[in-house]
């Protein structure tokens, strides 16, 4: 791995360092899985000091772009991050930003009434199977007098991988946890809901089985409309 | 315990990078549900050390990860220290990017997540513009038009245009979107010959939407917005499934609107 990174000279050296970490990812000289030189190699190679190279080593795992392994065959190694971990840091940051709750819960609802025409037209036998064991495990969830919110989370973000389009499942993760935080509430205001929730996700299945975008997007509306309201959320304007 | 193996199963080695994120872990929590707000400063590293019960290096260690995720701002000198920030657009657009990076999304995967998105900004857009937003749009429509004159027209004057109609939609979680789309999409330029006619067309096209918006005709601003998005892309067909649907449904809304008007 000679030569893939050159000295760094002045500003802050460690973003510096990150910087051309990311670059070699992009071009593709650093691919998944791929184990970065050693802390002392980094030192020599870049000509900086050892915390500069933990700290860039740090900020490209709280980015997670590496994943450092300790114990004898540890070190720092190219990560595919996880949609999961990607979308919770992309919500985070809306939720951060100017955004209202009101707000984030409308664009969900553009975007999860937007996806379902292309869902309708590319789910497939193992998707359509999947979502039905989602719902199955929620049945027998309820059954035991439990009502497990994660499960509906889940079953929104893996009718979203139906679309067979990784930025829009990226995306979807990301309303996963605001989607679980304003579960967690209207389960609190009414546990009832467990079982009007499973009603509309199993029409939802159904509706994809018989490819019929209308009459998902028409229940997927009344769904997170319903949810919206249950939160003090104002229903979202009709977006279309 | 004689099997050895069970025994190295049972015991994970305590990792120091654990602590740690556990306690990066903590205070993001407790930012992203406003106990900690923008602007408030953290303990310092020593007091959070005790309070914490770890090294101060390893509150060093979270607050790094905290500062590259774009939470907190380490400043120095005497009124120094760890500050919560409200992460910017171009922060958000950076962490997006990296994401799409990551996660194997094509160019065309962007585009299609963009064009769901779009279509609801417009649609948003023809619902609450104000005439100031109307008048902006148009003044950007304006100089998109003089800038091609003078062939000094970007790629950034288009996103500027874009950037607008997010804020014509009044919702900051459009604009945030639309923010990740613009950095994610200018590292993969999608139509490789932009050329001065592209830019022409964009310019015409940007135009109709305004006018669109300007007459509040949704089923327009959202078909003007689609074959913008689409022009030069193999989206067309790709992507077809979704914009049947559109054309269906504002049809019927047409014939529905036509009837009541009689």
């Amino acid at each position: 791995m000679n030569g893939l990174f050159t000295p760094v000279s002045t500003g802050r050296i460690s973003s510096d360092i990150v910087g051309q970490v990311k670059d070699a990812i992009r071009k593709g000289r650093l691919a998944p899985g791929d184990q970065l030189p050693t802390e002392r190699e980094l030192v020599e190679q870049l000509g900086v000091s050892r915390v500069s190279v933990r700290d860039a080593l740090r900020m490209l795992e709280a980015h997670g772009l590496v994943e450092v392994r300790v114990g004898a065959r540890g070190g720092a190694f190219v990560t595919a991050p996880a949609p999961s971990l990607a979308g919770e840091t992309l919500a985070d940051m809306l939720r951060l930003s100017a955004a209202t709750p009101a707000e984030v819960t409308e664009v969900r609802l553009v975007f999860e009434l937007g996806l379902l025409p292309l869902a309708c037209e590319r789910a497939d036998d193992a998707d359509l199977a999947a979502l039905d064991e989602i719902c199955d495990r929620a049945e027998a969830s309820l059954d035991a007098g439990v009502h497990d919110v994660t499960l509906s989370a889940e079953f929104h973000t893996r009718l979203a991988r139906c679309t067979h389009n990784a930025a829009i499942a990226l995306f979807a993760e990301s309303f996963h946890g605001t989607l679980l935080r304003s579960l967690r509430q209207v389960k609190r205001l009414a546990p009832e809901m467990g079982r009007e929730g499973l009603a509309e996700h199993r029409a939802l299945v159904e509706a994809l089985r018989a490819r019929d975008a209308d009459a998902a997007r028409e229940t997927m509306a009344e769904h997170v409309g319903r949810t919206a309201e249950r939160v003090g959320i104002a229903r979202p304007a009709s977006v279309g | 315990m004689a099997d050895s193996s069970r025994e190295t199963a049972l015991f994970a080695p305590v990792a120091v990078a654990r602590a740690s994120s556990a306690i990066a872990d903590q205070i993001r929590t407790a930012i992203v549900t406003g106990r900690l707000k923008a602007g408030d400063r953290l303990s310092p590293e020593r007091e959070l050390a005790e309070q914490f019960g770890v090294s101060r290096v390893t509150v060093r260690d979270a607050l790094r990860s905290l500062e590259a995720m774009g939470l907190i701002e380490v400043k120095v000198g005497a009124r120094g220290g760890a500050f919560v920030t409200a992460p910017t657009g171009s922060k958000v657009a950076q962490t997006m990017s990296d994401m799409m990076l990551m996660s194997g999304t094509t160019p065309e995967d962007i585009v299609e997540a963009r064009l769901i998105v779009e279509l609801g900004t417009v649609t948003l857009a023809c619902a609450r513009a104000t005439d100031d937003d109307l008048a902006q749009l148009r003044t950007l429509c304006e100089r998109g038009r003089g800038a091609l004159a003078a062939g000094t027209y970007t790629r950034e004057l288009s996103w500027d245009f874009h950037s607008r109609l997010a804020q014509a939609a009044h919702n900051d979680a459009v604009g945030g979107l639309t923010q990740s789309f613009r950095s994610s999409l200018s590292m993969h330029p999608l139509r490789v010959r932009e050329g001065p006619s592209g830019h022409a067309l964009t310019v015409a096209e940007h135009l109709r939407i305004v006018e669109a918006l300007e007459r509040r005709d949704g089923a327009a601003a959202r078909h003007e917005m689609a074959d913008h998005l689409l022009r030069g892309t193999s989206l067309a067909e790709r992507s077809a499934a979704l914009l049947d649907w559109w054309r269906a449904r504002d049809a019927r809304a047409g014939q529905t609107s036509r009837r009541r008007a009689r």
